[in-house]
């Protein structure tokens, strides 16, 4: 599957091919959304939850309604937020440090985040004005301490990629080892519920927290607009960027912060959903190339794929249940990754 | 306009690689940068480029350049090919008028760069990816960027040396075009000499961070200062055409 890069294309109309590549994953997406709200343990009918969604309330079934409107549209934008949060914050990780293996998951932004969370759990700590919002908060500042710690230590040795993807992943384990401590330390029903934030699940959306998820997204994609080129240039290397005029450290530090953002908006209402950040970008990547103004959007667009794919299975899995949408993420993600790069005869990462 | 670098120094983790170097080139020069390995010709380049810290001045047409100023006028090509990358070699080039490029690229400045690819005859590769092209027209490449971006000055870091003997030439007399044309300085560390001396309006011997000699390349490349810089015999002859020929001898 050569989809880029073919020698008798023409710049127009490579830039053509890959416009058509992102708008029919758009479509693609369209349709697995429509699926993952059809989809649910209610077995509702397909009329009646077409009903459900265009129809005031007053017109359907109470029921139906409830189910529809605020169990399954949240799940679902939730679902298509996260994704398009991690495969962005994934791409972005990637770009800035010239790494295939950099993900907010495996430079340990995450497994932060759940330590966060976890602690919360452990200690029933609860924020005064808004109770509802303390575990999502305590793993938003998981997230945030890790992303410090990675600074700090590249910050130090001048922001290479290497000592960044080196703190990263010994702050990945720092931060698994507290996790299990914590898990270690908990009572039998705290260590449940522990477990099955981790888990990372759709089930506790609100349009409240898809709100905040889709207001940091759009907040980032608005960021990310004027360094779109000079992240390309990045993909030439530090110094080939540094001399076509990128301000290297700041750029690789304002993304950084914008990385923070996007994944401490995405696992804050979700859990841990480890596999989406490390594959979607591979995926857009093989499709649409390297640069940035169609890379970006497509692993958005993919992790928002794989993601809304996956909350479809984890519905299907067990019928009349959901199981936690991390478990099956890579389940669905993998054998499509493993089918481009079969197909594919390109040697970059 | 004139290039003109003074008292430059440069340490490394508190080793002085490059002491206290001077030197002017006029508008439209090809200068050429020779010296033996770890003379400290790179390093002089990415300092007066801006990309390494440096103590000293550098100076165009009489005014100081700050370092933030200099990727605006001074484009710098390294020597290594850099990483892997499905980015496409039209992208590249484009990326020589980074402040030019918005959400949509104008077709007049993607036909500009198509011709920047065309003096190599690489417009027919426009669409590849750089993985897919070999290191020497990688190499080409970056030079199209290079020249893309129309800087005053071009600093070129060993640009011939993954290119075949045919190229070599391509490359290096598109500089030298493009300098005739355009009034740039172009200075590239070179370390084939007898190619170096075909085509330098002045040479420049760097040894052990400091310039050993500057000047026309017939003055500057003699077998006792071969000897003296680079350690070995070397024979410097003129071809029947007038051509500076620098051979190195084996010993006995």
């Amino acid at each position: 599957m050569a989809l880029i890069g073919s020698e008798t294309l023409t710049y127009v109309a490579l830039v053509r091919r890959r416009s058509l590549i992102l708008f029919s994953a758009a479509i693609a997406l369209t349709l697995v959304v429509v699926i993952d709200i059809l989809v649910g343990p209610a077995f509702l009918a397909f009329g009646d939850v077409v009903s459900a969604l265009v129809l005031p309330a007053s017109q359907v079934d109470p029921t139906v309604h409830v189910i529809v409107r605020e169990i399954r549209l949240p799940m679902t934008l939730m679902a298509l937020l996260v994704g398009a949060s991690l495969g962005t914050a994934g791409a972005l990780m990637q770009t800035i440090l010239g790494n295939p293996l950099a993900s907010p998951y495996t430079l340990g932004f995450s497994a932060a985040a759940g330590c966060g969370a976890a602690l919360a759990i452990l200690t029933g700590f609860e924020l005064p004005v808004i109770p509802d919002f303390s575990i999502p908060v305590a793993a938003c500042v998981g997230g945030a301490l890790a992303a410090c710690i990675v600074y700090g230590m590249a910050r130090m040795r001048g922001m290479t990629s290497e000592v960044m993807i080196l703190a990263g992943i010994a702050t990945l384990f720092m931060f698994q080892s507290l996790q299990s401590l914590v898990q270690y330390m908990a009572a039998p029903e705290v260590l449940q519920e522990i477990v099955f934030w981790l888990f990372g699940s759709l089930v506790k959306a609100s349009y409240l927290s898809v709100s905040i998820t889709c207001g940091i997204l759009l907040t980032v994609a608005l960021l990310l607009i004027p360094d779109v080129w000079k992240l390309t240039a990045l993909r030439l290397g530090d110094e080939r960027a540094q001399s076509l005029g990128v301000a290297v450290e700041r750029l690789r530090l304002k993304i950084f912060a914008l990385i923070v953002l996007l994944t401490a908006g995405a696992v804050a209402f979700v859990g841990t959903i480890g596999f989406i950040g490390l594959v979607a970008p591979h995926i857009a990547r093989m499709l649409v190339g390297e640069d940035q103004r169609v890379l970006l959007p497509m692993s958005a667009v993919t992790g928002a794929f794989v993601m809304a794919s996956a909350s479809v299975a984890s519905k299907l899995i067990s019928p009349g249940a959901i199981v936690p949408i991390g478990i099956v993420t890579a389940i669905i993600g993998v054998p499509f990754l493993f089918l481009l790069i079969a197909r594919g005869r390109r040697r970059f990462w | 306009m004139t290039l003109a670098v003074k008292d430059l120094a440069v340490s490394l983790g508190g080793v002085s690689i490059v002491k206290r170097t001077s030197l002017t080139c006029a508008a439209g020069q090809f200068v050429m940068l020779i010296g033996p390995n770890g003379a400290g010709k790179s390093t002089l380049l990415k300092a007066v480029s801006g990309l390494l810290p440096s103590k000293g001045q550098v100076h165009l047409q009489d005014k100081p350049l700050a370092t933030a100023d200099r990727q605006s006028v001074i484009a710098y090509m390294p020597q290594d090919i850099g990483p892997v990358s499905s980015l496409t070699v039209l992208e590249v080039v484009l990326l020589g008028r980074l402040r030019s490029l918005g959400l949509s690229v104008p077709g007049a400045l993607a036909e500009a760069a198509g011709a920047a690819l065309d003096q190599f005859g690489l417009a027919a590769l426009q669409g590849r990816t750089l993985d897919a092209i070999s290191g020497g027209q990688r190499q080409l490449v970056y030079l199209a960027q290079a020249l893309f971006r129309q800087p005053d000055v071009l600093l070129l870091d060993e640009p011939t040396a993954a290119l075949d003997l045919r190229h070599q030439l391509v490359v290096l007399e598109a500089v030298q075009q493009h300098c005739a044309a355009h009034g740039t300085i172009a200075v590239a560390a070179m370390h084939d000499l007898t190619l170096a001396a075909q085509f330098a309006d002045q040479m420049i011997c760097l040894s052990e961070g400091l310039i050993e000699a500057k000047g026309p390349p017939e003055d500057v490349l003699t077998a006792d200062r071969l000897r003296h810089v680079y350690g070995v015999e070397a024979e410097v002859a003129y071809s029947e055409r007038g051509r500076l020929n620098v051979t190195p001898l084996r010993a006995g």
